[in-house]
Formats: C-alpha cells, sequence, structure tokens
C-alpha cells in the first residue's frame, strides 16, 4: 500500500482530498482532474455498480474500492486512515457530485494552516448556494438548530461536505456513523474532543446532476434513525 | 384442548432450548425460563392470568397477553436491530481494511510491487 499518486510540481503531497464516491462514473474523473493538480486524492468507491472506480483512476486518484456500499460516513473514513497511512498533513472531504469550488477548498487549508486551526468547516449560509432548492435549505436549517442544541457549536451550516482537518483532528476524528449521519457525528466529535474550528464561506452549486445525486428529504428521517439507535462504541 | 396442548409443548420447546443454550446475560436466561414456564401454568389456568390481569388494571387476561406480547415483540425488534447494527459495524471494519490493502494508485510505479495490496 506504500507509494503515493503521481506529483506533479506545482502540487502540495502533504494535502489529501478525500472523496467518497458511489454510482458517479459521469462525474468523477472531472471532479478529480480539477483537484489533482493541486494535491493528492484518494477517492473510495463504495461499492459503485457502475465505473467510478476507473473513472477516478483515469482521473488521477487513487483508489480505495469498498467490496460492498458502507455509506457516505463509512467511505471517507476509509478515505481519511488511507491519507493519513500516507502521510497526509492536512485532509479535505470533499464531494464526488462537483458542487465544491476546489479553490475555495484550497483557501480553507490555508486558513487552517495559517491560524493553526484543528478544522475548517464550509458553510453554504455564510457565502453561497447556487440553485438550492426551498425545501433543502428548510431542511438543512433544522439540521443547523438540532445541532447546535446537541454539540454547543455555534454553526451556521451543517452536513456540509466540505471540510479541511489538520493530521491531528483527522487522527483524533473516528466516523462510526457509516450512512449520513457522519456529518453530525463529526459535528458532536469537533464539539467533545474541544478542537479549534472555524466556518469558511463556500459556495455550493447545485446542479442538476447533484440535485439528482444529493441527499434527499426522505434521508433525514433515516439520519435521526441512525443516530437513536447510534453506533459502535 | 388441542389449542392448549400445542401451546404447551412450544413453551416446553422454548424451555428446553433456554435451558439448553448459553446466553450472555444469566438474567436473560431465567427470565426466558420464568417466561416460558408462567406460559405453561396460565395455559392451563386460565381464570389465574384474568386474575393477574385485574391485579395489574388490565381487564381481561388476553388484553394482558396481547400487552405483553406487544412489549416483548418490540424489544426483539429492537435487539434484531441492534444486533444488525453491530455486524455492520464488523463488515465495515472487513470493507475498509481491505479496501486500503488493495487500493489502486494511478500510473506510476514507485508505488511498487505491493501497491496492489
Amino acid at each position: 500500500m506504500n507509494g503515493s499518486c503521481f506529483n506533479a510540481m506545482s502540487r502540495d503531497d502533504t494535502l489529501w482530498f478525500v472523496i467518497a464516491a458511489f454510482n458517479e462514473g459521469p462525474m468523477i474523473a472531472e471532479v478529480v482532474r480539477g483537484v489533482s493538480p493541486h494535491a493528492q486524492v484518494v477517492v473510495v468507491d463504495d461499492g459503485s455498480a457502475d465505473d467510478t472506480g476507473d473513472q477516478a483512476l483515469a482521473g488521477g486518484a487513487c483508489v480505495a474500492t469498498h467490496l460492498v456500499n458502507r455509506g457516505q460516513g463509512a467511505a471517507l473514513q476509509t478515505g481519511i486512515d488511507f491519507a493519513l497511512a500516507q502521510g497526509a498533513g492536512h485532509v479535505v472531504t470533499f464531494d464526488a457530485d462537483g458542487q465544491h469550488d476546489v479553490d475555495e477548498a484550497l483557501e480553507m487549508v490555508a486558513r487552517c494552516r495559517a491560524e493553526g486551526l484543528d478544522a475548517v468547516l464550509g458553510s453554504r449560509f455564510l457565502g453561497a448556494t447556487v440553485n438550492m432548492p426551498f425545501s433543502r435549505r428548510l431542511v438543512i436549517k433544522a439540521a443547523v438548530v438540532f445541532t447546535r442544541l446537541t454539540t454547543g457549536l455555534n454553526l451556521t451550516d451543517a452536513h456540509n461536505g466540505l471540510r479541511v482537518l489538520s493530521r491531528e483532528a483527522a487522527r483524533k476524528i473516528r466516523i462510526r456513523q457509516d450512512r449520513m449521519a457522519h456529518a453530525s457525528e463529526i459535528l458532536s466529535q469537533i464539539a467533545r474532543l474541544r478542537l479549534n474550528w472555524r466556518e469558511h464561506p463556500v459556495t455550493i452549486t447545485y446542479s442538476e446532476y447533484s440535485l439528482a445525486k444529493g441527499q434527499k428529504i426522505s434521508n433525514s428521517v433515516r439520519i435521526l434513525e441512525d443516530m437513536l439507535f447510534g453506533a459502535r462504541s | 384442548m388441542i389449542v392448549s396442548l400445542i401451546a404447551t409443548g412450544l413453551f416446553l420447546f422454548v424451555l428446553f432450548v433456554a435451558a439448553v443454550r448459553k446466553f450472555t446475560f444469566l438474567g436473560l436466561k431465567i427470565s426466558v425460563m420464568l417466561f416460558a414456564a408462567a406460559g405453561i401454568y396460565f395455559v392451563w389456568n386460565p381464570d389465574q392470568m384474568t386474575r393477574l390481569a385485574q391485579l395489574v388494571g388490565v381487564g381481561r387476561g388476553a388484553d394482558l397477553i396481547t400487552y405483553a406480547t406487544t412489549v416483548i415483540l418490540f424489544l426483539t425488534v429492537v435487539g434484531a436491530i441492534i444486533r444488525e447494527r453491530r455486524s455492520g459495524d464488523v463488515l465495515t471494519l472487513l470493507v475498509r481494511r481491505l479496501a486500503i490493502q488493495q487500493a489502486r494508485f494511478p500510473e506510476r510505479p514507485k508505488a511498487g510491487p505491493d501497491s496492489r495490496g
């Protein structure tokens, strides 16, 4: 498992983007190509039925393949473990569907380093959203209130997949919620571990593709169920 | 009569299985055995079930059985969900270990022969 993804002169090889992908064949290579000039990329192919893994590899990412689908939380933890094993200094969690902006992610990394932070969390409500459906805005706002109440973190966004973690923070945080409840779990661990965090304004672009792939409102019920039954201790 | 015999047979089976099988918690083993023994007793003494029901404020013995069954079913389902989650967690750990061991690297060479696990 030793080795690293191919190097480019301008690339920061201590910076790893972790992308969890499930059936993202049509989009993943483009997303990876956007990132790979700047940082190392690991795509965790979460048991996709399509050619997500091959496409990601062709785009220039390292690919770790889950033989069966285990959910986004599980895939992110796999990618983080992989990146740490490769010597990552900072880890960025990044969506596979093209919603996130690479330049903003790099700004977040720069801020994380400059201010010596453990975590920088993307906030679409400090930044901007493009084509965000009203129903989704409502659900996310409700999640923000819930997260504030349960973690005590004074957040403006929740369930935002764009995050930067220092190596130490990535080592300390263990995602045990395999599915979508991992987003709340990461925040509650940030609170419990008393990590030094900041939010950073980001733009989330809701394309037709990302809306079709993204979370549905009905998923919020599943997230609550996951949180209720918890994960292993 | 036939129904009583069938019910008795089922409770005896439960009693036997509980007596023979190993349980993680001794308390659970004793509870299941007591439940089966009580079942046999109440099958042949239905009036006692009604008395017990009245004692706890439920009208009829049949109602008490319905409520008790509902509670037991609920606990069983919750237990099954928790067990299923635990197996899922183990599966995730296995899948993760394999994924990392067998990770693929784009082109390159320096990855060496063990880059595919």
